[in-house]
């Protein structure tokens, strides 16, 4: 061990004779090669600083329990928004808001559209999000809702206007009663929009009028002829005149009995359960799916691996260019043989353990932002001495082994990565050239 | 000062212990050696009695331990990588359960067997590709390892014995093969896939391999170094001109059987390529 260190200190120390000696015999070559991996192994150490993040690092199963914990939270929160909209809009709520914003309507004799009617929601507290909520359980769209309040209005004018020309006495009004199903209150209150009406209604009763049936027959073709069915003329007077009865109608037409209201709130509980079965599963599977060492023992066993492929890695690296020197030290008039110009690479990487901080892996996860760049641009300046250093160790390696002077040692090195960077791609091109073309 | 540390950097130098090769040294102590660039154990190996004997038992030897490697890699691969057999086996269950499956099936009985050899084949791939250890996998790098280290034994150790005789070359082509056999060593460095995470790349195999070869073409045939490196790269350069040779006189065939393709050609070679 000692000695070691001494031949290590020695080839640190660019000392000649060490280095020669190591040349002469094949324990001194393969000293050099043993070197080389130790050395590349305590520069790969750093690779061991990525254990932190290593364990740290969610596994797959985590990462979906994670997910699902997410999706609680935001199904909780939309249960949570429609709790709160939808409280408004309980059965007895929405009957009486409903029922105070259309008398509000009709009192201001206003047209009653789907605006109108969504203003006087809205001053009554009937938020839009819940009308929405509820418009949208309705079968008629808001617009087609505004769409019948306006066909109703025409058949209602219509409809005056016939009252006016037929003679309409209280049997005729009872009759017309019983065919529209309209309760006397709902009648007398389409009549008070006509004040005309009120008093020809009272002038025809004054006169006792006799023509009963064929009024009502009249009255009842000219409704026939509205683009309005009674039944439709019957359920929008329904929605408009809310008593506690019709209320509860609406309720069902909008979908609001307290039976739809749990549906609409299973509903959302029941997606939200499904999708967390779903990632529950995903969570269960991933956890069966994990290697039989466990995820983190698996990583630390490949990051030791890792470790242990350093040396060859950088071999990967530099194999070629070495065996492209030899040659070039050959030609250059070089004497060493390939053992020994190898080991003189192998020396050359001696300073290598200042590498060692560019092995650490990135540790802004693990330590603060500045600290992680301060250690990756430190471990560059590292990387520049060690650089320079193992060059200069590398020139005299290379003529010590080669038994030339420290300038050809140099001009081995230029040629090579000429050779490698011009001359094989320029010859490649040119062979590739000849052969296609001739 | 300076001299006397020196004296005592080659002291330390000289206390190192050299292991001696000589014809009794054992043959994995050889294979040792040569993966350490020891050219002697090729001549050591040249002289001895037995050297084509010599030289099958080391590359037995190494086939040997390169094997019992991979196998032990695929068992440390498999208990160190997700299972992926249990998401094979899931989707598998699905895809079988599906109506499109299973109407297939009835117009077509042998379609389950097809289905289930093409579904082996893509996960067999994708463990290729993403680098999962799989048992075909590893079987079929054994094979191709076995196959190739012997039949790249005889046929380069062939060409490259004829051409290193036409250089002047001394040795027998048998003397030739025992000690090619060890050129083999370097394949020893593969062992390093049993630890899981560790990889060494091929191109590295490679040169270790080419190095070696020049090391026991050089000392086997006592070849000039110029002459040792024209022997070790020639079977490279035919057999890449054979592999070239057979490329293009197969996308020749392949390419004639196009009907229209010769009344192109002899319509005037459009592009004047040819």
């Amino acid at each position: 061990m000692k000695a070691a260190l001494r031949i290590y200190s020695d080839i640190l120390q660019l000392r000649r004779e060490t280095i020669a000696a190591l040349f002469e015999t094949h324990a001194g070559i393969a000293f050099a090669f043993k070197m080389f991996f130790i050395v590349m192994l305590i520069a790969g150490l750093g690779r061991w600083f990525g254990i932190p993040a290593l364990i740290h690092q969610p596994l797959l199963s985590e990462e979906i329990h994670s997910a699902a914990q997410t999706v609680d939270r935001t199904s909780d929160r939309l249960i949570e928004m429609a709790d709160a909209s939808l409280k408004n809009v309980s059965q007895e709520n929405i009957s009486r808001l409903i029922n105070q914003a259309i008398d509000e309507i009709i009192a201001g004799g206003i047209d009653i559209t789907a605006e109108t009617l969504g203003e006087a929601l809205a001053q009554a507290g009937v938020t839009p999000a819940s009308l929405q909520a509820v418009l949208d359980r309705v079968e008629a769209a808001p617009e087609q809702f505004g769409l019948l309040a306006e066909q109703v209005d025409a058949a209602i004018t219509q409809l005056e206007t016939e009252v006016a020309d037929a003679l309409v006495s209280s049997k005729t009004i009872d009759q017309l009663l019983a065919e529209l199903d309209l309760t006397p209150a709902q009648l007398m209150l389409l009549l008070e929009r006509a004040p005309d009406l009120a008093e020809m209604t009272r002038a025809a009763e004054a006169q006792g009028a006799t023509e009963i049936s064929l009024a009502s027959e009249q009255l009842v073709e000219t409704i026939a002829q509205i683009p309005v069915t009674p039944d439709q003329i019957r359920q929008y007077l329904t929605e408009m005149l809310l008593t506690p009865e019709q209320a509860a109608n609406i309720s069902v037409r909008l979908g609001l009995t307290k039976d739809q209201q749990g549906v609409i709130y299973a509903n959302l509980i029941d997606g939200a359960n499904r999708i967390d079965s779903a990632l529950i599963q995903a969570e269960e599977e991933a956890a069966r799916i994990e290697p039989p060492l466990g995820t983190r023992t698996s990583r630390m066993i490949r990051l030791f691996g890792q470790w242990l492929a350093t040396p060859f890695e950088v071999m990967a690296r530099w194999l070629f260019f070495a065996l492209v020197a030899l040659l070039t030290a050959r030609l250059l008039g070089g004497r060493g043989a390939v053992s020994q110009h190898l080991a003189a690479v192998a020396l050359a990487a001696a300073p290598a353990v200042l590498l060692f901080m560019t092995y650490i892996p990135e540790m802004q996860r693990v330590l603060p932002f500045s600290y992680s760049i301060a250690l990756d641009y430190f471990g560059r300046v590292l990387a520049l001495i060690a650089i320079v250093w193992m060059a200069l160790i590398l020139l005299k390696t290379l003529a010590i082994s080669h038994r030339f002077s420290l300038w050809r040692s140099a001009a081995t090195l230029v040629v090579t990565w000429l050779i490698i960077w011009v001359v094989i791609p320029a010859a490649s091109m040119a062979a590739l050239f000849y052969v296609l073309r001739g | 000062m300076s001299n006397q540390t020196e004296l005592v950097g080659v002291q330390a130098v000289t206390s190192l212990s050299e292991r001696s090769v000589d014809d009794s040294t054992g043959t994995l102590a050889l294979i040792r050696e040569a993966l350490f660039l020891n050219e002697n154990i090729y001549s050591i190996v040249r002289d001895s009695r037995s050297s084509l004997g010599r030289g099958f038992a080391a590359i037995l030897w190494i086939l040997i331990i390169v094997v019992v490697a991979r196998g032990v890699a695929l068992l440390t691969g498999l208990l160190t990588t997700p299972r992926l057999d249990i998401l094979q086996d899931q989707f598998y269950a699905a895809l079988t359960g599906m109506e499109f499956y299973q109407s297939q099936v009835e117009r077509a009985p042998e379609f389950a067997q097809q289905f289930w050899q093409g579904y082996t084949a893509l996960w067999e791939s994708l463990r290729l590709l993403g680098g999962f250890p799989s048992t075909t996998g590893t079987l079929a790098t054994i094979a191709a390892v076995l196959l190739s280290t012997l039949l790249g034994w005889f046929f380069y150790g062939l060409i490259a014995h004829w051409t290193a005789r036409w250089f002047g070359g001394s040795a027998s082509f048998g003397q030739f093969l025992g000690a090619l056999a060890f050129s083999y060593a370097p394949l020893l460095l593969t062992v390093i896939v049993i630890i899981p995470g560790a990889r060494i790349a091929a191109p590295v195999i490679l040169l270790l391999l080419l190095v070696t070869r020049y090391q026991a073409i050089k000392t086997t045939h006592m070849l000039t170094p110029g002459y040792s490196l024209a022997v070790l790269i020639t079977p490279y350069i035919l057999g890449l001109t054979l592999l070239i040779g057979i490329i293009i006189f197969g996308v020749a065939y392949g390419v004639a059987q196009f009907p229209y393709f010769e009344d192109i050609m002899r319509a005037g070679n459009p592009f004047r390529l040819f």
